[in-house]
């Protein structure tokens, strides 16, 4: 082999070497990337889980008896920020109609949920299935609330909003009308939006429970225990499986 | 390698995504630019939550970004409400377009009668349209009760609308419109 083959045969050694370190620096590069990336993750949704437990901390009462369902709406005076902008009072220069922005924020609607006596006592199982839905706690700001009063506003509102809110509460209405198969439509919506609460689960095992289906109702709730803890869900449980 | 590559970017969106309960925050927070620049990938990909929708349009007309009420009308369509909000930002848009053509081209905008709002765009273009209004020099200058707009047009290849509100003589915002 001349010289010159042997020069020619170096330069290619050197080159393939190159590649070959480039491709080690991109693969440690993109590893430690990966990793970081990984890391900030788990550091944002830790710090989001414990902002949405410290700000909605729930705390579950149990009335004793039940109670006939009525939603109010407290009213809050709009923030600035967050209001219909008033029409102005001077004469306008043309006649024409007025158009202004309403924006609400959604997830953000106080529901004082108030319990009363209810008919439904006739039924063992109905007596002792206390309606649970925690009131939401007050927030400091303001913004615009709407009134809910039926069924169908409910329907309208989730029908725009999709949220678990409304879900979560047609799956009570329908509870507590007595028309459990909806209420256990309603609760799989809610608990499909918000898996981690534990309200539409336990309208679920209740709605479950109530159409005689023992069964379900102790499935569901084992199967939400098993992920998550709640006193509700356990006390429930136990007292259908004191019922078997 | 290029499997790594992809799960590095598909990890990277992940992280640095923006979600709804962000965009919430940074309204409430009156951050209204973030809002309105990151928000493109709802109203974009056919967003269907209307309050949603709403929140980015109000939060981009705040800030003068009309260009993007054009895709958030779209959507705005189910209740009386969302539909007045869709009216409300296709009126800006449509109110933006013919003040930049008056102030480009001259065109005529007498008689023009579009739906009023509190928004400068339409204060400015109620004045255009009913001559309500004093030229000097380049410039145009509107007065209302409370305020004073003095409207103008950069002389640079892109030509930008300038409208710069006064109070009590001081000025309080420039807007820009292109």
């Amino acid at each position: 082999m001349n010289n010159i083959q042997f020069e020619e045969l170096e330069r290619r050694v050197h080159v393939i070497k190159l590649k070959s370190y480039l491709k080690r620096s991109v693969f440690i590069l993109l590893l430690c990337s990966i990793i970081f990336l990984g890391y900030k993750y788990i550091l944002t949704n830790r710090e989001t889980k414990t902002e949405v437990i410290q700000e909605e901390h729930k705390k579950v009462e149990a009335p004793k008896q039940i109670k006939k369902v009525e939603v109010k709406v407290m009213k809050i005076e709009p923030k600035k920020s967050i209001k219909k902008i008033l029409s102005i009072e001077k004469k306008p220069l043309y006649e024409t109609i007025k158009l202004s922005p309403t924006i609400t924020i959604p997830h953000e609607e106080i529901v004082d949920i108030e319990v009363e006596e209810d008919v439904a006592a006739k039924e063992d199982v109905a007596a002792e299935i206390d309606v649970v839905v925690e009131p939401k706690r007050k927030k400091n700001f303001s913004f615009q609330v709407r009134e809910v009063k039926s069924e169908e506003a409910l329907l309208e509102r989730f029908k725009t909003a999709h949220d678990f809110e409304s879900a979560v509460a047609l799956a009570n209405l329908y509870f507590e009308k007595q028309k459990y198969k909806k209420s256990i439509e309603w609760s799989k919506k809610a608990s499909k939006l918000n898996p981690d609460d534990e309200v539409a689960w336990i309208i679920f095992a209740k709605s479950k429970y109530a159409l005689g289906d023992k069964n379900g109702a102790l499935r569901s709730l084992k199967l939400y225990l098993g992920y998550y803890s709640s006193d509700e869900a356990q006390k429930l449980l136990r007292l259908y499986k004191g019922k078997k | 390698m290029k499997k790594l590559i992809l799960l590095f970017v598909l990890l990277h969106t992940a992280v640095f995504a923006y979600t709804h309960d962000d965009l919430i925050r940074d309204y409430r927070a009156e951050n209204y630019k973030s809002v309105c620049t990151k928000s493109a990938v709802f109203y974009k990909n056919l967003e269907k939550n209307e309050e949603i929708l709403s929140i980015i349009g109000d939060a981009c007309a705040k800030i003068d970004y009309i260009n993007p009420l054009g895709y958030i009308v779209r959507g705005l369509i189910s209740t009386p409400k969302f539909r007045e909000n869709g009216s409300y930002f296709a009126t800006l848009v449509l109110q933006k377009k013919l003040i930049y053509q008056f102030m480009n081209d001259g065109i005529e905008l007498k008689n023009l009668r579009l739906p009023r709002s509190e928004h400068v765009l339409s204060v400015v273009f109620e004045h255009l349209a009913t001559y309500n209004y004093t030229k000097i020099g380049e410039k145009i200058v509107i007065k209302t009760d409370s305020k004073e707009y003095i409207v103008w047009i950069s002389s640079k290849q892109k030509r930008v609308v300038h409208v710069e509100e006064y109070q009590h003589g001081k000025k309080i915002k420039t807007h820009r419109y292109l």
